[in-house]
This record gives C-alpha cells, sequence and structure tokens, in this order.
C-alpha cells in the first residue's frame, strides 16, 4: 500500500505541474466545467437565500415587542413546529380544557403576561388621491403601541376610536400623512369610516415597503372572532406552555421558543405531488445525456493533452513505468483539474451570489433575506463538475496506456493502432440504444430508457471513428487539399475522433432539447383554443370583487356603457354585446349527438368520440345563486363576427340563416341539432331539433343560438360581457385604463393569441452549439496545424502555393465539422423522438415537431462558420521555425 | 581502455534478431546479434543510420521484444518477463540517456533523477536522498532544485546520466548522448558516463563519432542489423571480444 502510495504521489506530482505548464488548455478545461459548477451553485444560493428561514418568518410575525402570536385554527389537540409554522390535528382526539380558545389561552398563560386580540378586516382605505385594498387590523388601544409590531416614524399611535396608524408605504399610495382624513370601506355594507391619521411608521422585521393600516378597536366594523392574539410582557412562553396550548387547537409562535427551538420531529406538510414514472425517466434520461454530452465535449481537451505529452509518457515508460503508471498520470490530470474547476467554480458560485445578495438587499431589496448556502446541492454540483472532468480525461488515459514508447521515442507515429472492433461496437450499440430507448420510453421504464440513451450516444461516438476512416477512402476522388484533409484526418483519428465527438455532443443535445422543446411547444399551440382572433378585446360583466362575493354588471344598457369606456380606451373600432342564455329552472342546455358519434362502452381512451363537447368557458359565465352554471351563446351573428376567429363570417351566416351553431359530433346527418333541457326533471323534456350548422373551435362557444331558438327553447337570456374589436392589440396602458373604467364591475382582458418563450430558448442553445462546436473544431485544428507544419513545408517546397495551406486547413475543419454535425444532427433527431415518446405516457397527443430553422442553422451554420474560419484565420505562408540552441 | 579490471557478465544477448512488418514488406533490424557486457564495461555501438543500433538499445532495455534469440538482464530472461515485469526490470536495473536528453519538463534535476525510484515505490525522502547523490556524482547536485528549461545541455544530460544510474541500476544505455552538444560538452558529459561506468556499472553507448566511442572498452559495428568487424565481415559470436579492440 505504501509502495502504492509513493508511486501515485509521483504520478499525481507530474500531472500536477502537467496542468500548470500547459495554462491555456487547463484554463479551458477548467473554464468548460467550472463555469457550469458556478453557475448551478450560485443559483441554488440565491434562490436558497431567497426562501426566509423558519425563524426569519416567526420573528416577522412577533414584531418587536410580542412573546408570542396564537392562532386557534382547530377544534381538536394538534402537534406543531418550534415556529408555529406547521401543525396538524391529532387525529381521534378531542380538544380538551377551557371552552373558548380565548379561555384556553389564558388557562396556560404565564403570569404576568397578557393577551391582544387582532382583528383583520378587508378594507377599501380611500383618499382624494385614490383607493388601496387592504387588511384592516384593529386592536385594542392600549396595547396597539406594542402589537402593532411597527416603529412610529412620524405622529403618535392611536389611542381611541377614529384614529388611524398607516405604514408609510400606504400613507405614501394614498398621499396622506398625519392630520389627513382617510375613509375605509368594509364589506359589511355600512357606509365607510372616517379616520384621521394620526401616526405613520415602517412595519417591523417585514418588507419595509409592506402595506398596512392599524387602527383601535371600534374604529371600523369587526368580525366576531379575532384572527389571533398576541402575547405581550415580559415573561417568555416556554415549550411546555406551547404544548399545552396545542391541546386545545391552538398553534403558538414563541419568541423564546423560536429562539432556542427543541429538539422535535418536523410537523411537514404534506409534499408536492410525486412525479410520474414517465416524468422520472425523462429527468434522468435529460441528466444523463447532459452529463455524457459534457464529458463528450471536454474530451478533446484532454485527448489534445495526452497526445501532446505522448513523448513525456514515452520516456517515462523507458525510466521504467508501466501501463497502469501511464494511464494514471493522464486520468491524474483530469482529478487535478476537475478539482480546481470543481472546488473554483462552487467557491465562485457562492462569493458571486453571496455579493450579488448583499448588492441587492443594498439596493432596497427584500428578495434575499437571509444568506443561506445549501451546502447539500453545491457539493453536488462540484462533484458532477469533477466527475465530468475525470471521465472526460479516462479514454484519453486508457489511450495513452496503449502508446508505442519506442514510436514515440523514435518521433514516429506512436498512437496504437484503432481496433476494428470499436465501430463493430459502436453500430451495435446504437441498434441496441435505440431498441431500448424505444421500449423504455413507451413502456416507461426508466432504467431501460436511460440506458438506450447512453448506449445511443455512445455507440454514435464509438462509431464515428470508424466513419472517419471510411470517408478518408474518399480521398483518391478529390483534389490535393481534401485528399491530404482525409488522409490526415482517418490515419491521425487520436486527433480527429475526439473532435468529432465533441462536435456530434454538443450538436446532438440542442438537436434532442431542441425537438422536445418545440414538440411541447406545437403541443401546447395545438392544444390552445383561443377566445377570438388576435388583438381583440373582451369585457366579462361577471367577476368575483374585492371582497369575494360575485357581482356583475346588470343589464344590457350598463354592459354597453361599459364596453364603450373600454373601447375609447383602448382606441377600439366596434363593440358587440355577449349574450347568454340558460335554462330558467336552472340545470344546462345538451346537444345530443348522433348515435354514431355516442362514446362506445368500450372504446379506448384515445377515442375523440368521448370526449367532451366544447362548451363555453368560464370567461363570460353569469352566476346564479353564486355558482357558475353551464350557459349557451345567443347571437344574431354579430358577435362571432366580432370575435373574429378563422370560420366567423360562415358562422355569422349560419346563425342569420336561423341555424344554431354545434360541435361537429352534435350536427346529425339531417343538418339539425337535438337541443335538450336538463334541468333534472323526470323524464327529461323531448329534444327541440333546429336546423344546424358545424362550427369547430369558435374560440370558447360550443353553441350559439338565435335568439329565436333561446325563445322556442324558453331560455333566459342575459347580457354577460362584450367584445371589443380593434385595429390592434391594446398596449398595456390601453389595458389599465379600460380596467380603470370599468373597475370593480367588470373583467377586461385582451387576447394575445398563442405565445411560447421557447423559439428564444431555442435560439439560445443554438448559439450555444455554435459555439461548442467551433470550439471543438478549431481546438482539433489547433493541434492538426501544429502536427502538419513539416508536411506544409514540404507542399511548399515541391510547389504548392500559398494558399494551398489554407485550403487544406479549411478541409480539415470540413472533415470534423461535417462527420461531426451530420452525425450529431441524426443523433439529437433520434434522442429529441425518443424523449417526446417518454413524454407520451403523460401526454398521449404530443407529436414530434423538428425545429426546422434551428436544425438547418446548425446543419448549415456550423459547417460554414467552421470552414470558413479555418480558411481564413490560417496564415498562407509558414512562420519560421525557431531553433533551439543547446 | 585496455587492461581494465571487469566484473561479472550484466548483459547476455544471443541471436537477436528483430523483424519488423510482415512478408514483403518485412524489415530484418537485427540478425542473430550476440552481445555480452561486464560490470565497468562500456560497449560503444556504431553502424550507419538504420543499421539497427537503436533496436539493439530498445531490445536489451525491453522496450522492444526479440523476434527470436534471447537477452538476460542481472539473471532475468527478458522474454520470460511481461511488460509490467520488463517495466519493473527498467525501474530497477536499467537506465536511458537519450541524444535530446528527454527529462520530464514539469519535474526538477532532482523530481527526476528520484523518478524511477518513486515509480518503484520508494519512499519520497529516501528517493531524493539517492537522487542527490546520484547528482552529487555526476557534478550537478547545486542544480538540483533546477527545471530541465533552466539547464544548459550538458547539464541536462549528467542530469539524464544521474537518473539512468540511480539507485540500483547498473546498465546505461546510452543512444547518442553527445549528439545534441558541442564537442567540448560532449567530452565533458563522456567523462562523466565513463566515471559512472568505472565506478561499478556497466554501459552500451550508440554513437556516429569515433572520437566518442573511443571512451568505450570496446567498440561493436553493426551493419543492416549484422554486427560486423571494422572491415565490414560478419563476425562469429566467438570473435567479438576480438572486435571490440580498435
Amino acid at each position: 500500500m505504501r509502495r502504492w502510495f509513493v508511486a501515485m504521489r509521483a504520478t499525481a506530482r507530474i500531472a500536477r505541474r502537467d496542468a500548470v505548464r500547459s495554462r491555456g488548455r487547463t484554463a479551458l478545461v477548467v473554464a468548460m466545467v467550472g463555469l457550469p459548477v458556478l453557475v448551478a451553485s450560485g443559483g441554488a444560493v440565491l434562490v436558497q437565500s431567497s426562501i426566509p428561514t423558519s425563524e426569519r418568518q416567526a420573528l416577522e410575525q412577533l414584531g418587536d415587542s410580542t412573546q408570542a402570536w396564537i392562532v386557534h385554527p382547530y377544534d381538536s389537540p394538534v402537534v406543531q413546529d418550534a415556529y408555529g409554522l406547521a401543525s396538524k390535528v391529532v387525529e381521534g382526539v378531542d380538544a380538551s380544557g377551557p371552552g373558548s380558545a380565548e379561555t384556553a389561552i389564558r388557562a396556560s398563560l404565564p403570569a404576568g403576561d397578557d393577551l391582544v386580540a387582532k382583528y383583520l378586516t378587508p378594507g377599501a382605505v380611500s383618499s382624494d388621491a385614490g383607493v388601496v385594498m387592504v387588511g384592516v387590523k384593529s386592536l385594542s388601544p392600549a396595547d396597539l403601541p406594542r402589537a402593532a409590531r411597527a416603529d412610529l416614524v412620524e405622529g403618535v399611535w392611536p389611542t381611541t376610536a377614529g384614529q388611524a396608524f398607516l405604514t408609510t408605504s400606504t400613507a405614501s399610495e394614498l398621499g396622506v400623512g398625519v392630520g389627513a382624513t382617510i375613509s375605509v370601506a368594509t364589506r359589511t355594507g355600512d357606509s365607510p369610516s372616517v379616520l384621521e391619521v394620526v401616526g405613520v411608521g415602517a412595519p417591523q422585521g417585514a418588507e419595509p415597503g409592506a402595506a398596512g393600516i392599524t387602527v383601535p378597536l371600534g374604529s371600523i366594523p369587526v368580525a366576531n372572532t379575532p384572527v389571533g392574539w398576541f402575547v405581550v410582557g415580559k415573561v417568555p412562553v416556554s415549550w411546555d406552555v406551547v404544548t399545552a396550548m396545542n391541546q386545545s387547537g391552538l398553534v403558538v409562535t414563541s419568541r423564546a421558543v423560536v429562539l432556542e427551538p427543541p429538539a422535535v420531529p418536523a410537523v411537514g406538510s404534506p409534499g408536492g405531488k410525486p412525479w410520474s414514472v414517465a416524468t422520472v425517466g425523462l429527468v434522468l434520461a435529460a441528466a444523463t445525456i447532459g452529463l455524457l454530452e459534457a464529458v463528450l465535449i471536454v474530451g478533446p481537451a484532454f485527448a489534445i493533452g495526452a497526445r501532446r505529452s505522448i513523448r513525456q509518457l514515452a520516456l517515462i515508460a523507458a525510466i521504467g513505468a508501466d501501463t497502469v503508471t501511464l494511464r494514471r498520470i493522464v486520468l491524474l490530470g483530469g482529478v487535478v483539474i476537475g478539482s480546481v474547476a470543481a472546488i473554483a467554480g462552487a467557491a465562485l458560485g457562492i462569493v458571486g451570489a453571496v455579493a450579488v445578495r448583499a448588492i441587492a438587499v443594498a439596493r432596497g431589496s427584500t428578495g434575499f433575506p437571509d444568506p443561506r448556502i445549501p451546502w447539500l446541492i453545491v457539493v453536488a454540483m462540484a462533484l458532477v463538475g469533477f466527475f465530468v472532468a475525470v471521465a472526460a480525461a479516462w479514454l484519453p488515459s486508457r489511450r495513452s496506456g496503449r502508446i508505442d514508447v519506442v514510436a514515440a521515442l523514435g518521433r514516429r507515429r506512436a498512437e496504437a493502432s484503432p481496433s476494428r472492433r470499436v465501430p463493430i461496437f459502436g453500430v451495435l450499440a446504437v441498434t441496441i440504444g435505440v431498441a431500448a430507448a424505444v421500449v423504455g420510453a413507451v413502456t416507461s421504464r426508466s432504467a431501460l430508457l436511460v440506458m438506450g440513451v447512453v448506449a445511443l450516444q455512445i455507440g454514435v461516438v464509438a462509431a464515428s471513428g470508424g466513419l472517419v476512416t471510411l470517408v478518408g477512402r474518399l480521398a483518391p476522388r478529390v483534389g490535393v487539399a481534401g485528399r491530404v484533409a482525409l488522409r490526415d484526418a482517418s490515419r491521425q483519428r487520436g486527433r480527429t475522433a475526439p473532435a468529432v465527438a465533441a462536435v456530434i455532443a454538443a450538436v446532438a443535445g440542442v438537436v434532442a432539447t431542441g425537438t422536445y422543446l418545440h414538440s411541447k411547444e406545437a403541443f401546447g399551440e395545438s392544444q390552445y383554443v383561443p377566445t377570438a382572433g388576435a388583438g381583440t378585446v373582451l369585457v366579462a360583466s361577471s367577476m368575483v370583487d374585492e371582497w369575494g362575493d360575485q357581482v356583475h354588471m346588470a343589464g344590457d344598457a350598463e354592459v354597453r356603457r361599459g364596453a364603450e369606456s373600454v373601447r375609447q380606451a383602448v382606441d377600439g373600432v366596434g363593440v358587440a354585446v355577449v349574450r347568454a342564455a340558460q335554462p330558467v329552472n336552472g340545470g344546462w342546455l345538451a346537444s345530443l349527438r348522433p348515435p354514431d358519434q355516442e362514446c362506445p362502452a368500450d372504446s379506448s381512451a384515445r377515442d375523440p368520440r368521448c370526449n367532451n363537447l366544447e362548451s363555453l368557458q368560464i370567461s363570460f359565465n353569469p352566476v346564479r345563486d353564486g355558482q357558475y352554471s353551464p350557459t349557451e351563446l345567443v347571437d344574431e351573428g354579430d358577435t362571432v363576427e366580432a370575435i373574429g376567429l378563422p370560420g366567423a363570417d360562415a358562422a355569422a351566416a349560419a346563425l342569420r340563416a336561423g341555424k344554431v351553431l354545434v360541435d361537429p359530433r352534435a350536427l346529425w346527418p339531417d343538418g339539425t341539432a337535438h337541443l335538450q333541457i336538463n334541468d333534472g326533471s323526470i323524464p327529461l323534456p323531448a329534444p327541440v331539433v333546429v336546423p344546424a350548422a358545424a362550427v369547430k373551435r369558435l374560440g370558447q362557444f360550443g353553441t350559439v343560438l338565435p335568439t329565436a331558438v333561446a325563445d322556442r327553447l324558453g331560455l333566459e337570456v342575459d347580457t354577460v360581457g362584450a367584445v371589443v374589436t380593434t385595429a390592434a392589440a391594446p398596449t398595456d396602458a390601453e389595458l389599465a385604463r379600460a380596467r380603470s373604467a370599468v373597475f370593480g364591475r367588470a373583467e377586461v382582458f385582451v387576447e394575445r393569441g398563442y405565445s411560447d418563450d421557447t423559439p428564444i430558448y431555442l435560439w439560445v442553445l443554438v448559439a450555444a452549439a455554435l459555439a461548442i462546436g467551433l470550439g471543438a473544431t478549431g481546438l482539433a485544428m489547433a493541434l492538426a496545424a501544429a502536427e502538419f507544419r513539416p508536411d506544409l513545408a514540404t507542399l511548399a517546397a515541391i510547389g504548392a502555393s500559398p494558399r494551398m495551406r489554407r485550403r487544406v486547413a479549411a478541409a480539415q475543419s470540413a472533415v470534423v465539422v461535417v462527420l461531426g454535425v451530420g452525425l450529431g444532427t441524426l443523433t439529437g433527431l433520434a434522442l429529441g423522438w425518443v424523449l417526446v415518446l417518454a413524454a407520451r405516457a403523460d401526454e398521449p397527443d404530443l407529436a414530434v415537431a423538428i425545429p426546422g430553422p434551428q436544425v438547418l442553422a446548425i446543419a448549415v451554420g456550423i459547417p460554414l462558420l467552421a470552414v470558413g474560419g479555418s480558411f481564413l484565420l490560417t496564415r498562407s505562408h509558414l512562420p519560421v521555425t525557431r531553433r533551439l540552441a543547446t | 581502455m585496455t587492461g581494465r579490471q571487469l566484473g561479472p557478465v550484466l548483459l547476455t544477448a544471443r541471436g537477436v534478431t528483430r523483424v519488423h512488418g510482415e512478408g514483403a514488406t518485412a524489415v530484418r533490424a537485427l540478425d542473430g546479434v550476440d552481445l555480452d557486457i561486464r560490470l565497468g564495461e562500456l560497449v560503444a555501438v556504431m553502424g550507419a543510420s538504420g543499421s539497427g543500433k537503436s533496436t539493439l538499445l530498445n531490445i536489451v532495455g525491453g522496450l522492444d521484444t526479440p523476434t527470436t534469440g534471447s537477452v538476460t538482464l542481472a539473471g532475468d530472461e527478458l522474454s520470460a518477463l511481461d511488460a509490467r515485469a520488463r517495466a519493473r526490470l527498467r525501474r530497477r536495473a536499467v537506465g536511458y540517456v537519450f541524444q535530446d536528453f528527454n527529462l520530464i519538463p514539469a519535474l526538477t534535476a532532482a523530481e527526476n533523477v528520484s523518478l524511477p525510484r518513486e515509480l518503484d515505490g520508494i519512499g519520497g525522502r529516501t528517493a531524493r536522498a539517492e537522487a542527490r547523490a546520484a547528482l552529487r556524482e555526476v557534478g550537478v547536485d547545486h542544480l538540483a532544485d533546477r527545471f530541465p528549461d533552466e539547464m544548459s545541455g550538458g547539464q541536462q544530460q549528467r542530469v539524464a546520466i544521474a537518473r539512468a544510474l540511480v539507485g540500483p541500476r547498473r546498465l546505461v544505455l546510452a543512444d547518442e548522448p553527445t549528439g545534441a552538444l558541442d564537442s567540448t560538452t560532449g567530452e565533458d558529459v563522456m567523462r562523466v558516463l565513463r566515471a559512472r561506468i568505472d565506478a561499478g556499472a556497466a554501459g552500451l553507448l550508440v554513437t556516429h563519432e569515433p572520437r566518442f566511442a573511443a571512451w568505450a572498452d570496446r567498440t561493436v559495428f553493426l551493419r543492416d542489423g549484422v554486427v560486423v568487424d571494422g572491415t565490414g565481415r560478419r563476425l562469429e559470436p566467438w570473435s567479438l571480444q576480438a572486435a571490440g579492440s580498435i
């Protein structure tokens, strides 16, 4: 063991010194590995820092002057965490102790402390400058300064009913200060309370900009039960007191307990929905592809480093190193560089994130309450970076163990001849990988999917070396530059193959990700049902008001007035009202399907006949008795025209001809619709047969009735909103003005059509592929240029023109990049197809959609840039070779 | 260089033949070479380019293997050893000195010299002490902490000789060790090499130049892979010792 350690130390020293001596290569690999670690670590720190700690949340709840905050959410005994943030009922046990919550609290309250009940009432606080919706806190006047959880900045604390304390942000928003008068309207329907502002201050602990208004009890109407109680006094509330109160269903946040939390079991709220098998498979496959590609992209740097060190390795072999030692030297290079990259990336990520947080906090941001470092994630990211570097060095290290020492010492070609079995293995791996990935994706077997994806990618890379050799056979058929480049590529596979692999990896990853994202985007777009033509403004009179009550503009005239004010605000072209009908006695209107459109009993889940008919969505639903009801649209053609979706003209014409518009599956062969009111009566009334026309995807409106048919069915018709047509989509400012115009009476929204940021991400991916692809090609070309210099000198000596050097360089790039991009694109499409297949377990209708422009940009852009760049950046004249002095 | 007291035979080569390639493209680099080298003896090998000098050096050092024939080094038959055992033999018994010095650029002079010992599992302190001693014997111990690119060619070659004979190593295989040096420095290096051989080692020196071959106890001429005398006649094994005296 000791001998092994000594030998290991010697090889590690060589690897470390080599890394230091080859600064450029080392810096490149450190950047390639370290940057993702930096970004991931920094991001993790920022995300973690944006989540307040339990202690902070609890102390913010308490402010600076209270001992505890108590709420009474349950009537049964509870168990809670130390911070009072999580609790759960103890099943099967009744609450013990005194009757009311306040009585129960007082029974356990430490002697010397007192309770302050807090009432919270939603209120519309108005001044001459505007209206602010805010929760108004009511506290007893005597305890208000201790329980207001704010620091007085100006004025005094309210002492009697009719006075108010405002936070600085609320005061600023209302444009008022000490001495001003405000009115507070609550949902009770009573006339607003008029209050005098006597104090303004800053909230404790919470966001400096938090809105708030605190008034003495009696200033405004309050509910019978307080939302909670503050404990004020000098005696801390101990954990024993907390658990005693828990027996009465009380949940307590105690300052003393928060500052010295007891070791109690976590009271977890149930976690999020567990991932489906398909999602797990997808995530694993994506992570595996990502890791594999990172390894392949970093690999050429190590391969080229090992190739440059080949004579040194031969020398060490001559000294007495065996194969294992040679391999170890190269692999330890990966360990050294990977360690540096991982540690530096993680450290800089942490430092950077802490600095960003500090700057944000200094600028007033409250988004990062505490600097927190998720060490587990940071260490995991660093380990991933380390693993990538070591794995990238593994293959070059294997090759280094097979060098021909005698040839290397004699400065001849020293790399072992490539094995013929490798390309055969590659083809087999591709075949097996595709089969396994498809089976894994279709059957939602994550392990099989991941193994298939890995085998596919490795197989393509393994086969690429053989393809390089095959392509080399084309050499006799092309010109001098191409011939030289093809022969050079096939004879120097140790240099060519890693570069081709890196380009394959970069392109395959981007094409696979792009294909998956584009397929999801295309699916989302196909599923999107627009409410109206793009840019059309919709005014829905039914809505939930600021108190949570259902209200709507009543009557056709009021809707028309509101819609007109919206039209003016958005500079609209015209207005059409939306009318909806529903049975007088409740229930709904059903469009009966013809027998051949009924869902068969033995149908498959994907039979379209078993899908619901398109029906009116929530946007325009009027409210009956506080509940939404399904309704149908009533129109003579004007409204569907105004909605402006494709087919609107034909739909309007059909309505004007007295026909009902129905879902195609509800259209009977004789061109009629069978409408039946389903109001729960038994038997149901007989269907009414009316002439009909099919309309598919007319926005969210499934069935549209002419007024005459609605009357014939005895439906009640209400005006529920309006459509405002526009020449152009309104701006945000116009929309804000429109919403102000009907504030509290209707909701305004604009149909902007389907939008998705995916194309932006796709182009970012293309840019990444360009950068990595060109980088890998450039790396290989730089080494090729250095190795090829004597041959170019020979070419020059026998009369080749200076342009020949450029043409050879361009041809060498072309070999690498065309092979890499070609194979990478095919692999990426295959991987993308597999990912889409895997995702189909959750979304059966997801189809493969290839992002054509992006794939074309990669397939054409990378070769053009690489070949052009090689031609232009290569010097046409050879530099004078430096003579080394002895 | 006659009349020197020689020790026991350290290296024995019998009927060594090395053929590169197959069939019509086969090249016979060595053809039935016999050679003995004793401790305290420096044998020079001369011959034109392609005569098989370097191949002979590689085979006796265990870097290459003969097609036929045998090489015995310090009692070990090389063809009976696997690659790992031959590597171990190079660490413990054989050292190379090349024309262009070939020190590991990332290591200091002392680290270069101690490397074979450390690869052999000898502890750092012992290996460093042995390296210092080896450097002292070739007169460059004051350069122990310098990197190769901070030394002249002659200094680098002295370090290479020290590395070739550090610790228990007793056979130095020198391939044109003076080829990249000026004549004065070359003489200086040969003097050091001769001194180390005289101190109890053995050496095989490949050179083109008779004046450096003159430092050897005897000279072997190779032509097309065959040992010949000064006139180009093939020598039989029993006459090798005689052919060495020129």
